[in-house]
């Protein structure tokens, strides 16, 4: 392994271990990973997708919150690299998806309106099960080197335990409890932000950027803002000025 | 192949629709899912600001037994799964794990014939409904199959029940359908709450019936709204 891969690498592990203890939170966990991933890997954009159980892909986290992006990720629910992953439990890569686009066309056409060109998809495991996916997309075709497909599938193996969160998981029952719990927190926040778009004419999209922002300078979870933007708890008044703030300097 | 549960638990619901020739009820997903489960109960109840939990629908004695046993002492699944916002699946009612997590009700839901419980919030983001309570006398594990098709019933008792709770009405089985989960319908969702100054279970219904009426697909009129083409009045 590289020295600079060695190092990016054990800096985030002993961050995500950080993370694992205190005040845990799925979301911003899966979002630091998510970031994180992009850096480690010099790739353009990963996203984590979580199956439901129901037999439905949901996007948990993102690197990147620009709305076309997340559409081309939430789109593989239909088709594309990670639903394949998730179904075969297997790595899967596309290194041209212009080269190759009778494989996934929906998704293939997609990408290549976002300027994404390559694909890498790894497996969330458990044993013989497969939670989810880790997608890592380039700007540009290229293939991962060996030592980095082994530490991304590593990555993907924190980013289970994180979301089943238990040191012990014999019981299928513990999984389906805590993955359950998972998936209910993105549809909350993608609730808050509606509610935070209309209420300072912004759009979606501006609206998790000014979520996101608020937490992090407030030391609080994305979560934890959402619920209080919902219920409408005292304070949320300055986060709704902070979004129309950036509406302002937006416009200019 | 899981999606194929949804489709399958709401062909139950709706065979029992026309075989009673009524509405579709909270009552046909209880007795559609204790068929499909050989339950010996299953049981619905809502959680609201006014009763934490508020048994509204029940299959079985043992099925009422235990909501009615939830309800007078204070603790049980049921009520950790509306607080932990997860679901509580206990393979064995008669152990050690649920007697010391709930020491008066689990002997007293042996006594009544019960040994295991499955329950599943009915639960959209913010939106909190209820629980979905399947109970067996046997102790055991979900599958996995199993476990897509309980949740697949939730579904249905999530939606026929923010419908009642908005419109005041029974739903035809026809225009519930399965719960989509698409990131622009929960944000639109959002959207309409605020724009209306209303809850977002309103917003969500309103949303659906909306959709429904002009025969287009939810996530498109979500797209709308989110392009502000479309608003609801208040």
């Amino acid at each position: 392994m590289s020295e600079v891969l060695y190092r990016r690498t054990a800096q985030v592990f002993v961050e995500l271990a950080d993370t694992l203890v205190a005040g845990f939170d799925v979301i911003d966990f899966l979002q630091m990973l998510a970031e994180h991933t992009v850096e480690i890997f010099e790739v353009d954009a990963a996203a984590i997708l979580l199956a439901d159980q129901r037999g439905a892909l949901i996007l948990m986290a993102a690197s990147d919150d620009e709305v076309r992006l997340l559409e081309l990720f939430q789109l593989q629910e239909q088709e594309g690299p990670c639903l394949d992953c998730f179904h075969s439990g297997e790595p899967v890569t596309c290194t041209d998806l212009s080269a190759d686009s009778s494989r996934w066309p929906l998704f293939s056409a997609a990408a290549h309106e976002v300027g994404l060109h390559a694909v890498h998809a790894f497996p969330l495991r458990l044993r013989d099960q497969v939670l989810g996916t880790l997608g890592l997309f380039n700007t540009v075709p290229a293939e991962l080197p060996q030592d980095t497909i082994s530490v991304a599938q590593a990555l993907a193996d924190v980013a289970t335990i994180g979301i089943l969160n238990e040191r012990t998981l014999r019981e299928q029952h513990v999984i389906t409890e805590q993955l359950q719990y998972a998936l209910n927190s993105p549809v909350l926040i993608e609730q808050a932000k509606g509610m935070l778009a209309e209420r300072a004419r912004i759009d979606v999209g501006h609206a998790f950027t000014v979520i996101r922002k608020y937490a992090r300078d407030h030391n609080r979870t994305v979560s934890s803002v959402a619920q209080d933007l919902i219920s409408n708890a005292a304070g949320t008044t300055d986060l709704i000025a902070a979004a129309v703030a950036h509406r302002a300097t937006r416009s200019r | 192949m899981d999606q194929q549960r949804t489709v399958i638990a709401w062909d139950l619901i709706n065979a029992l629709v026309l075989k009673d020739g009524k509405p579709v009820l909270i009552d046909t997903v209880c007795r559609a899912c204790a068929e499909t489960f050989g339950a010996q109960g299953v049981g619905v109840a809502l959680t609201s600001e006014l009763f934490s939990y508020e048994p509204i629908c029940v299959t079985g004695e043992t099925g009422q037994r235990l909501v009615d046993l939830q309800a007078t002492l204070g603790e049980g699944p049921g009520l950790d799964a509306l607080i932990e916002r997860r679901p509580v699946l206990v393979s064995e009612l008669a152990g050690e794990n649920a007697a010391s997590r709930w020491p008066i009700f689990a002997p007293a839901a042996v006594d009544v014939g019960a040994r295991s419980m499955y329950v599943f919030p009915l639960m959209l983001g913010a939106i909190t409904v209820g629980v979905l309570e399947i109970s067996r006398g046997a102790p055991g594990r979900l599958t996995r199959q199993e476990t897509a098709e309980a949740l697949a019933f939730a579904d249905a008792a999530l939606l026929i029940q923010t419908h009642q709770l908005v419109a005041r009405a029974e739903p035809a089985a026809v225009e519930l359908g399965q719960v989509e989960r698409w990131a622009e319908v929960h944000q639109a969702t959002g959207m309409l709450a605020a724009q209306m100054d209303t809850d977002l279970t309103t917003a969500f219904v309103r949303l659906r019936a909306y959709a429904y009426a002009e025969g287009r697909g939810l996530r498109e009129v979500s797209r709308d709204v989110l392009a502000r083409i479309l608003r609801f009045k208040p």
